[in-house]
C-alpha cells in the first residue's frame, strides 16, 4: 500500500477512535429518559386537545349565533341580537368541560397543570431532539470518513453540540455541569469542559484528517490515473487496421476514377461521418496514434515526461505531514485552553500579573464583575482583535520582505513568440501589412530577388 | 483572509457567546419576577401559599403562585447554560483565530516563483503541446497547503495530465507537474495567468495570488488537409495527376508539342529524321516546357467572411483552401504570394517559394480573423506596387462587403496589367443553413433568399465577366477542390506564367 494511502488511513483511524469516544461519552453525559422515544407523541395528546378545544368553542360561538337568531322578534337588527342576546353560558361550560380530567369525553384532557405540561415539554423536546439530531451527528460523522468532506465533520460537531445544550436546557444533563475555573486543571476535568473541549478536539481532528485527505489522496489518485491513461496510449492498437485499410482503399479506388481523388477523400469521409457514423471512430483512433508518437517523441527528449505528468515528483512528502500533525495539534490545544482559561477564569492571571508587581488593579479583581460574562465578552474582543493585529503586522513585515526581494514580478509578463511576420498583440492578434509606401515600393525587390530570397 | 470554514467556526463562537450572553439577560429578567409579580421585593413569596410541594419550589425561585409557566425562562437563570455558552463560543472563537499570525507570517504567495515552458511555441491545429509547470519556494517556511493553477485558453483540451496541482512546499523547495494540450483552432493563445492560492492546515484562512504571467502560443490552420493530400500522393505513386501541371508553351521538357521547320541554329539532336524522310524537309520537334507560375491570393478576411458554422466559416473554409493550393504551389516550385486584406491590406507575403515563404504564410494564415469591410481595390493596388509583374490572381472572397463598383474598379486595374484573375466566391447562405434541415416554410424563405442573393451576384459576376474575370460560385462542400482546379487549370494555360 502507498505511503499516502497509508496516512489516509490513519488519519482515519484515529477520527474513527475518537468518534466512537465522543458519542459515548455524549450517551453517558445525557439522561437516558431523552431517549424514550413515546414522549414524542404525548405532546399530541396537547395538540388534539387544542384542536378539540378550539372545535368545542367554535361550535358553542355557532351555537349561541343560531340561538340569538331563532329568538329574534320583529325587525331588530341581527347584529344587535349577536352582541346582546347571545347566550353564552354554553360555552363556558364547554370550556369547562374540556380542561376538566375528569370529563370522559374528552380524553385527552388529562393534564391540567402548567408544572405537567412544562415536564411534558421538556421529555418531548429531549426526545425529539434525540431522534432528529443524533442521526444526523452519527451519520455525518460516517458521511465524512468516507467522503472527507469536512461539512458532513461540521454537521456531527453541530449534531452533538445541539443534544448537549438542550440536554442543559432541559435539565437532562446528568454529568455535573459546573465549570470550576478555581485552576486550569480543575477547569479542564470539569465533564462538562471535558465534554465539549472533546467535540472540539473531534473537529480539528476531522479537520486535519480533510486536510491530509485533500492533499494525499487526489494525487495519489491522479498519479494512478494518468499512469493508467498514459499505459492505455502507449498499448493502443487499432482494431482491425488492415481490415480498414482494404476498406478504404477500396470504397476510394472506385471513387478516385470518378470523381478525382480531393473529391472521392471528402466524399469519403461525409460518408463515413454522416452514414456509417464510423468517422468519430477512425478520428479518435488517429487522434490516440498521433497522441501515442507525440509522447514517444516527448519520452526520447525528456525521460522525466511521465514523472511530470503524473505530478510524481510533486507528491506531498507523508512523512513531513506526520512530523508536522502531532506538534502543531498539541500546541492549538494547549493555547486554545490557556487562553480560554485567561477569558474565563481572569482573577487567577491578574493576580499572578499583580503578583510580579508590575501591574496592580485591585479595584478590577475585587470587582463582581470579572465573572460575569460581560468581562469575558470584552477580554475575548480584545484577545481576538490582539491576534489580527499581530496576523496583520506579519504579513506587513514579510511582504515588504518579500516585495524588495522580488522586485517588480508582479507585473504582467509575457512570454512571446517569436514570429515570421509581425502583428500587434496589444489588442488582438491581427496581422499587419505595412502602411504603404512609395519608398517601400521602389525599394521593394523584383520578383527574381524574392525567389532568391 | 479567512476562509469560509474559519468563518463559519468564528461566527458559530459569535453566535454561542451570544446565546450565553442573552441567556445571562432573560435570567436576570427572572429575577424581576418575584417584584413584577409579587410586588414585594426580591426575596419574598406570595401570601396566598398553597400547600403544594411545586409551590414550594416556585416558591424558592421567586415565581408567584398562578404564573408557574415561566418557570422555563428561570432555567436560564441557572449559570449552566451561560456557562456552556461562553465557554464554547470561547474555545471557538479562539480556534479560529489562534493560527492567524503564524499563517500571515509564513504564508506570502509572493514567495511562491512559478515559472511554465512548452516543447513547442508554434502548433499546428489539433496537434499537442506539452507545458511543464515549475513552482518554487524561495522562502524558508514550509507552506502546508498550496494550490497552483495554469489556466488555459477556452480553446485548448486537455488531454493528458492536469493543469492544477494540490501540494506542499518546504522552504527553497522545487516541484514540476506537466500537461499535455491540444490546440484546436488557429490564432495565437496565451497560456495563463497562474493562480496561487496558500491554505493553512485546517483550512482557516487562505491567500490568493494571481499572477499575471502567460506564454503565448501560435497554432497555424489545421494541417489535415495536406496531410490527407500527402497521403493520397503516396499512395498513387506515379498516378493520375503526374504531367498534369504542363504548360502549353514549347521549350525544352520531355513532352511532345508539334514538329516545325528547321530554322538555323536548332539542335541537331532535335531534328526529326523520319519527317525528313516522309517529306523530304528538314523537321525538328519541339517539346512543351513546364514553366512555373506566379500566383497571388487575396484572401478577404472582412466581417461577413466569418459568418458560418463555428469554425467551419466561410473565411476558414478559405484558410483551409489557401492552404492546400499554397503548399501544391510550393512543391511544384512555382512562386505562390499571399495578400490578407479587410477595409485595408493587413498583410503580405511577396510571391516567393520554398519552406520559409511557406511557414510566413502558415503565420499570416493564423492570424487572420474576420473584421470590418472589404475593399479590394486598396488590396490590388497594394500589391500591384510591390509586384509589377503580371501575376495569376486568385480573390478568395463572398463579394458581400465591398460595392460592386470597387471590385470592378479593382478588376480594371489587375486586367489592365495583364494580370489574370479568378474569383472563388463562397456563397453565403450555403455555409450559414443546410436546406435539408429546414421545414417546408423555413426552406421556401430560404430559397426565396437564396434567390435574391444570386440575383444580385448575377449583376456583380456579369460586370467582371465582362473584364475577363472567371467568377467560381462555392460551398462547402466544393470550395476546396474548386481552388485546387483554379490551380491546376491557371498552371496549365500558364496565368501569370514567370
Amino acid at each position: 500500500m502507498p505511503a499516502g494511502q497509508m496516512t489516509a488511513h490513519f488519519f482515519r483511524i484515529l477520527y474513527i477512535i475518537l468518534f466512537v469516544f465522543s458519542t459515548l461519552w455524549v450517551f453517558i453525559s445525557i439522561d437516558p429518559s431523552m431517549f424514550d422515544f413515546s414522549q414524542v407523541f404525548n405532546i399530541l395528546e396537547y395538540i388534539m386537545l387544542i384542536v378539540q378545544g378550539l372545535v368545542m368553542v367554535m361550535a358553542s360561538v355557532a351555537f349561541s349565533i343560531a340561538s340569538s337568531i331563532t329568538t329574534v322578534k320583529g325587525n331588530i337588527p341581527i347584529i344587535g341580537n349577536l352582541l346582546g342576546g347571545a347566550d353564552v353560558s354554553g360555552m363556558s361550560s364547554t370550556i369547562e368541560a374540556l380542561v376538566n380530567p375528569d370529563n370522559k369525553f374528552f380524553p385527552h384532557s388529562t393534564t391540567t397543570t402548567p408544572e405537567k405540561f412544562i415536564e411534558d415539554f421538556g421529555n418531548f423536546f429531549g426526545a425529539t431532539a434525540i431522534l432528529i439530531l443524533l442521526p444526523i451527528a452519527i451519520l455525518s460523522g460516517i458521511g465524512f470518513l468516507r467522503e472527507g468532506d469536512t461539512k458532513l465533520a461540521i454537521y456531527s460537531f453541530l449534531g452533538f453540540q445541539l443534544i448537549i445544550i438542550i440536554a442543559i436546557f432541559t435539565q437532562k444533563i446528568i454529568v455535573s455541569t459546573a465549570i470550576d475555573s478555581s485552576n486550569i486543571f480543575t477547569m479542564i476535568f470539569s465533564p462538562i469542559f471535558t465534554l465539549g473541549f472533546l467535540l472540539y478536539l473531534l473537529l480539528e481532528i476531522a479537520f486535519q484528517t480533510s486536510y491530509t485527505l485533500n492533499i494525499l489522496e487526489p494525487m495519489t489518485e491522479r498519479e494512478k490515473r494518468i499512469q493508467e491513461h498514459l499505459k492505455r496510449i502507449r498499448t493502443f492498437v487499432p482494431i482491425s487496421e488492415e481490415e480498414e485499410k482494404g476498406r478504404e482503399q477500396s470504397i476510394q479506388s472506385v471513387q478516385s476514377k470518378k470523381f478525382g481523388l480531393l473529391a472521392a477523400s471528402y466524399l469519403r469521409e461525409l460518408v463515413e461521418r454522416r452514414v456509417f457514423k464510423k468517422g468519430e471512430v477512425v478520428r479518435d483512433a488517429k487522434t490516440t496514434m498521433r497522441l501515442q508518437s507525440y509522447l514517444a517523441n516527448l519520452n526520447q527528449s525528456d525521460p522525466q515526461t511521465d514523472q511530470k505528468l503524473a505530478a510524481k515528483t510533486a507528491q506531498p512528502d507523508v512523512s513531513a505531514l506526520l512530523k508536522h500533525f502531532i506538534p502543531v495539534m498539541v500546541f492549538r490545544m494547549i493555547a486554545v485552553v490557556a487562553l480560554s482559561y485567561f477569558i474565563l477564569a481572569p482573577k487567577g492571571i491578574l493576580e499572578f500579573l499583580e503578583g510580579l508587581n508590575f501591574f496592580e488593579f485591585p479595584a478590577l479583581l475585587q470587582s463582581l464583575e470579572l465573572h460575569q460574562p460581560e468581562f469575558q465578552t470584552i477580554v475575548i474582543i480584545n484577545v481576538v482583535l490582539l491576534f489580527i493585529l499581530f496576523g496583520a503586522i506579519l504579513h506587513y513585515l514579510t511582504s515588504g520582505r518579500t516585495g524588495e526581494f522580488l522586485g517588480g514580478a508582479k507585473s504582467l509578463v509575457v512570454q512571446r513568440i517569436e514570429t515570421l511576420v509581425d502583428f500587434d498583440r496589444s489588442s488582438k492578434p491581427t496581422p499587419t501589412a505595412g502602411e504603404t509606401t512609395e519608398e517601400e515600393a521602389e525599394e521593394a525587390p523584383s520578383d527574381e530577388e524574392e525567389e532568391i530570397s | 483572509m479567512l476562509s469560509s470554514r474559519g468563518a463559519f467556526i468564528a461566527i458559530g463562537g459569535v453566535l454561542l457567546i451570544s446565546i450565553g450572553l442573552s441567556a445571562k439577560g432573560i435570567g436576570t429578567v427572572t429575577t424581576m419576577f418575584p417584584i413584577l409579580f409579587g410586588g414585594e421585593g426580591l426575596t419574598q413569596i406570595n401570601g396566598t401559599q398553597t400547600a403544594t410541594n411545586q409551590t414550594a419550589a416556585n416558591q424558592s425561585l421567586g415565581i408567584p403562585t398562578g404564573m408557574e409557566i415561566l418557570e422555563p425562562f428561570h432555567i436560564l437563570n441557572s449559570s449552566t447554560i451561560v456557562d456552556y455558552g461562553m465557554f464554547l463560543g470561547t474555545l471557538l472563537l479562539l480556534a479560529s483565530v489562534i493560527g492567524l499570525p503564524f499563517f500571515r507570517a509564513s504564508a506570502n504567495a509572493s514567495l511562491i516563483r512559478v515559472t511554465r515552458s512548452v516543447d513547442r511555441e508554434k502548433a499546428f491545429a489539433g496537434e499537442y503541446v506539452h507545458v511543464t509547470v515549475r513552482i518554487e519556494n524561495t522562502g524558508r517556511r514550509r507552506m502546508d497547503f498550496l494550490e497552483i493553477y495554469d489556466a488555459i485558453p477556452d480553446m485548448f483540451e486537455i488531454v493528458l495530465g492536469e493543469n492544477f496541482i494540490i501540494t506542499q512546499l518546504a522552504g527553497r523547495e522545487t516541484k514540476e507537474f506537466s500537461y499535455i494540450v491540444q490546440v484546436s483552432t488557429r490564432g495565437v493563445y496565451r497560456l495563463g495567468p497562474v493562480k496561487v492560492i496558500i491554505h493553512d492546515r485546517l483550512g482557516f484562512y487562505f491567500e490568493e495570488d494571481v499572477r499575471h504571467f502567460y506564454t503565448e502560443i501560435l497554432c497555424y490552420p489545421s494541417y489535415e488537409d495536406i496531410r490527407r493530400m500527402e497521403a493520397l500522393s503516396k499512395r498513387r505513386q506515379q498516378g493520375k495527376m503526374f504531367g498534369a501541371h504542363k504548360t502549353r508553351q514549347k521549350g525544352m521538357g520531355d513532352d511532345f508539342h508539334a514538329l516545325a521547320r528547321y530554322y538555323p541554329g536548332a539542335p541537331f539532336k532535335s531534328l526529326d529524321w523520319k519527317a525528313f524522310s516522309r517529306t523530304g524537309e528538314l523537321m525538328v520537334r519541339e517539346f512543351e516546357s513546364e514553366k512555373n507560375i506566379r500566383m497571388i491570393v487575396f484572401l478577404d478576411h472582412s466581417g461577413s467572411m466569418g459568418a458560418g458554422i463555428p469554425f467551419n466559416t466561410k473565411l476558414d473554409f478559405a484558410i483551409r483552401s489557401t492552404m492546400l493550393v499554397m503548399k501544391m504551389a510550393e512543391e511544384r516550385q512555382d512562386l505562390f504570394g499571399l495578400v490578407t486584406f479587410a477595409d485595408r491590406p493587413t498583410s503580405f507575403l511577396k510571391p516567393g517559394g520554398g519552406k520559409a515563404s511557406f511557414f510566413q504564410l502558415l503565420e499570416i494564415l493564423a492570424l487572420v480573423e474576420p473584421q470590418g469591410r472589404s475593399d479590394p481595390l486598396a488590396a490590388v493596388d497594394y500589391v500591384m506596387q510591390r509586384v509589377p509583374r503580371a501575376s495569376f490572381y486568385v480573390f478568395l472572397t463572398d463579394l458581400e462587403s465591398s460595392d460592386s463598383e470597387v471590385f470592378t474598379e479593382a478588376a480594371k486595374r489587375a486586367r489592365a496589367t495583364k494580370n489574370n484573375i479568378t474569383v472563388i466566391s463562397p456563397f453565403g447562405p450555403l455555409f450559414e443553413t443546410k436546406l435539408t434541415d429546414l421545414t417546408a416554410t423555413e426552406r421556401a424563405i430560404a430559397e426565396a433568399i437564396f434567390e435574391e442573393y444570386l440575383g444580385y451576384r448575377k449583376q456583380v459576376e456579369d460586370r467582371l465577366r465582362g473584364l475577363g474575370v472567371e467568377i467560381i460560385n462555392v460551398g462547402p462542400d466544393d470550395m476546396l477542390p474548386n481552388v485546387i482546379k483554379t490551380y491546376m487549370e491557371g498552371k496549365q494555360i500558364g496565368k501569370g506564367s514567370v
